[in-house]
């Protein structure tokens, strides 16, 4: 899937993710962060500078059709059901970014038991 | 950290046997993922890298039910919700209260199917045609004015304003001539 530019194209951007035959619903940006909505598929995905960060569970039926924030709050749409979900980030969450090996260690090693295990994909 | 809460939500193909994966973890401290890269041949024993990201998790603080509304997409102008709504050849756009009280009805006598805010404006795509096409309207009562052509793309689904560029959503594969 490409993010790109409209009028004289300029850039895309992959967003790297591969999620085979998965037509694409929306996108926002919020502080500079990509989130995502992809048709059928009951997440918004959140990219930093490329890199997914999180996936969101969102209860739409099939995927957000349309993604939007007020503040910090990020909205999604559910074309089914009539809705619109309102999820406020939690109160008191560290800033966004990306740590080292403090946090790599443990959580690498978790990653690895699981793909071991075969609980990965 | 506890590894069997840890899942894969996403995957990169693998190329010439190196595979990527992302992993993640809902902790108390926030949403942790980690971009692992490993060798399909000896699965959880290459690492060339690993970097782990945190990120503030989203909990659902609210529903909002509109019956009745077909809804395409949603935009915001910063206050309120911008909800595209489903009537042939003449899609509506409501604005909306963050409660989902709604204030005002454009109709657009257009067949949409995506907003994005530019800050003063609203603008609308209108995919399928060749050039796709979209158009600026002056919320909440107009006038329109365009519409301009761009693209063509291939099933664009999505629009942004990223304050100076106008950002769309679509599929890698370009659309073929007609």
């Amino acid at each position: 899937m490409n993010f790109a530019t409209v009028g004289t194209q300029s850039f895309v951007i992959d967003t790297g993710t591969n999620i085979s035959g998965t037509p694409l619903y929306d996108f926002a940006e919020h502080n500079g962060n990509l989130f995502l909505g992809l048709q059928g598929v009951n997440n918004v995905y959140e990219f930093s500078n490329g890199s997914l960060v999180q996936s969101i569970p969102i209860p739409t039926s099939f995927g957000p059709r349309g993604i939007a924030f007020v503040g910090n709050d990020l909205f999604v749409a559910d074309r089914s059901s009539a809705n619109i979900y309102e999820l406020s980030p939690a109160v008191g969450a560290p800033e966004p970014g990306t740590y080292g090996l403090a946090l790599l260690g443990g959580f690498a090693l978790a990653a690895l038991r699981s793909i071991r295990q075969g609980k990965l994909g | 950290m506890n590894a069997a809460s840890t899942q894969c939500v996403a995957h990169y193909p693998c190329v010439s046997g190196e595979c990527r994966c992302y992993a993640q973890q809902v902790t108390n401290k926030g949403v942790l993922t980690s971009d692992t890269k490993y060798h399909d041949a000896y699965v959880g024993h290459i690492f060339s890298y690993a970097r782990v990201f945190l990120s503030a998790p989203f909990t659902l603080t609210n529903t909002i039910s509109l019956p009745g509304v077909d809804i395409k997409n949603i935009a915001s102008d910063g206050t309120h919700l911008l909800v595209l709504g489903n009537v042939y050849q003449n899609d509506p756009i409501g604005i909306y209260t963050t409660s989902g009280q709604l204030l005002q009805t454009y109709q657009t006598g257009l067949a949409l199917g995506a907003l994005a805010w530019t800050g003063s404006n609203v603008v609308a795509l209108e995919a399928g045609a060749n050039p796709d096409l979209v158009y600026r309207i002056s919320l909440p009562t107009g006038p329109s004015s365009g519409p301009f052509g761009v693209g063509p793309f291939f099933y664009p689904s999505g629009l942004g304003f990223d304050g100076s560029d106008l950002l769309l959503l679509t599929m890698p594969k370009a659309r073929p001539a007609s």
